[in-house]
């Protein structure tokens, strides 16, 4: 295996993914999902690196489809107007008042 | 007859004569829709009251058109479905997820203001891969759209729902996005026509963003005709999108012109091994008839396109890990309740995304991780530039490359969600195109016992004219 489970583990904690706490719809429990991850993407890695047999130390990297430049503007703010911002808000799943709300970042013992 | 099959052109020319309204062709429309929705899935939203109030005021401006202009824009009145990951203000827009399932737009997409302004009429939001990542539709939170050619099969991916809706006569047209293939390879499977747009032709402001440096928005139609007055309609630069190409474009109506005008390379690469021999047979024939009507053929080869899936699966989970960070539960979207803002986060991304999004996230991730990112990522952008210059090669030479869209018909549903690898290579022939951000359609060219099979044509940046004309003298 190219990676290993504890690989999986700790990229899901940095994507905020939980994946032992669902376990997968199709693949039932909680173990079953890491591992499943495991051999896919092990596999997907062994079929991507046949890019590592392609010379390519003269190459540039191609960030884009086409020959795009950079665009460039004043960073200046602009009023959008309280319709637009009502909108917004209310697409929050919690709002107070003019604020989007969200749950603490620390737990407080009461 | 029934108004729900006429191309957008006859259309057109119906409203024109006053033959008949457009609140007449949307309720066709709409019929067919209830008749067969339930059991093809095409549409996860149908507008129903909004495209009949939207086809009363069409019918008005038609009237208002014909007596100060004599004609009006080929789309005002026409009934078009429109993939779910593109934005229309006020209404659902789920990309097929369950985290953007209550999410309703808070603006029209570029695309969608340009529609609007010509008139077109939205019966609906279509079915999609989630977040359009596959290759069938099947991934979605919505459950998977059934290919009208046989409902046992897929109907391609990741723009699914708005092929088969084509297909099945519930609109005259669509819009679909294409990152590796999802407008090409559903047109393909369920035998329509579809078109991906050269990168930054066609503005993507308010198009849910998957793989930045390869989407496109692109129509479907019934014929080469109606693939070119949508792109016609929804092209050209837009200070929204900052990749939108300062050029000015200008469709024009396809032109059935000698074959004898025509050089097509064929790339060896691309009957090979994997090609099913009943596809290649047809392919084959298909290009012997051009052959034989004065088309010059040319066999090509473009070598490093072996390794354009392999670049492909790299370069787009990347982008996709960056362009998904953003589904937080806190500015929109669905949010699962917890104790604080991790545990939020956790399980509303983890409750949200379904398994193959989970997947690329995670392999995104690693490959962009510190001690991975010159092997991996780094590596793929160089091959991406060695694929790029094989296509500028051979276009010296030739007007446009003829490939299979997939290597086969469209495939039993279930038959590959646990084995993503097999899945990838429906959309071999596909990918190349989007990594070298080239313009390319899918047009049917026969069937095998009654699943289409689709031929691909390319052209070199911004050449959409040039295989429109093709495929309209094809057809």
């Amino acid at each position: 295996m190219r990676i290993t489970k504890e690989e999986i583990q700790h990229l899901a904690q940095l994507v905020r993914l939980k994946l032992s706490a669902q376990g997968g719809s199709a693949s039932g429990g909680k173990d079953e999902e890491i591992k499943k991850y495991q051999k896919q993407i092990s596999e997907i890695l062994d079929y991507v690196s046949k890019l590592q047999k392609v010379s390519t130390a003269s190459v540039q990297p191609c960030t884009g489809g086409t020959d795009l430049e950079n665009v460039l503007r004043e960073d200046e703010a602009k009023e959008s107007g309280k319709e637009t911002r009502e909108k917004l808000l209310a697409a929050a799943p919690q709002r107070a008042g003019n604020l989007i709300k969200t749950k603490g970042i620390f737990n407080f013992k009461k | 007859m029934d108004l729900s099959e006429l191309t957008i052109l006859q259309a057109h020319q119906g409203l024109k004569n006053k033959k008949f309204s457009s609140q007449e062709l949307v309720k066709d429309c709409l019929s067919e829709i209830k008749k067969n929705n339930k059991k093809i899935n095409a549409f996860i939203t149908i507008l129903e009251r909004e495209a009949i109030e939207q086809a009363e005021n069409a019918d008005k401006k038609i009237v208002s058109f014909l007596s100060t202009q004599g004609d009006f824009p080929y789309l005002m009145g026409i009934p078009l479905a429109i993939k779910d990951n593109i934005l229309i203000e006020g209404v659902l827009a789920t990309a097929g997820s369950k985290i953007l399932s209550n999410y309703k737009a808070t603006y029209d997409a570029t695309v969608i203001k340009k529609l609007r302004a010509a008139g077109a009429i939205f019966l609906g939001k279509t079915n999609l891969d989630e977040f359009a990542m596959g290759s069938s539709t099947e991934s979605s939170y919505f459950g998977p759209t059934k290919n009208p050619c046989d409902l046992k099969r897929v109907p391609g991916g990741s723009s699914g729902g708005s092929a088969a809706a084509v297909k099945s006569k519930m609109c005259l047209g669509a819009l679909g996005s294409d990152t590796g293939g999802s407008i090409r390879l559903p047109a393909s499977f369920c035998g329509v026509y579809g078109l991906k747009t050269t990168y930054g032709r066609v503005s993507r402001f308010g198009l849910i963003a998957m793989a930045s440096s390869l989407d496109q928005i692109g129509p479907f139609g019934k014929c080469a005709d109606d693939l070119a007055v949508i792109l016609k309609t929804i092209e050209g630069r837009d200070s929204l999108d900052s990749t939108s190409a300062d050029l000015l474009f200008s469709t024009e109506l396809p032109q059935k012109k000698s074959l004898k005008n025509y050089t097509f390379g064929v790339p060896k690469e691309c009957f090979g091994q994997g090609l099913d021999k009943e596809v290649k047979k047809i392919i084959e024939k298909t290009i012997a008839d051009l052959e034989k009507k004065g088309a010059k053929i040319k066999e090509v080869s473009l070598p490093y396109l072996d390794y354009a899936l392999a670049c492909y699966y790299i370069i787009m989970p990347a982008e996709v890990s960056a362009n998904l960070a953003r589904y937080d539960s806190v500015k929109y979207g669905y949010s699962a309740e917890a104790n604080n803002l991790l545990e939020t986060y956790l399980k509303t991304r983890t409750e949200g995304f379904g398994e193959v999004v989970r997947r690329r996230i995670i392999l995104g991730t690693y490959t962009l991780s510190a001690g991975y990112y010159d092997a991996y990522y780094l590596q793929a952008q160089k091959v991406r530039t060695l694929i790029k210059k094989d296509f500028a090669r051979v276009f010296k030479t030739i007007d446009a490359l003829i490939t299979p869209t997939s290597p086969t018909t469209a495939f039993k549903i279930g038959e590959k969600m646990d084995d993503p690898l097999t899945m990838y290579l429906s959309d071999v022939y596909t990918v190349p195109v989007n990594l070298a951000g080239l313009p390319a359609l899918s047009m049917p060219v026969g069937d095998i016992d009654g699943l289409p099979v689709g031929l691909q044509l390319i052209a070199k940046h911004f050449e959409e004219n040039k295989i429109l004309d093709i495929a309209k003298t094809i057809e």
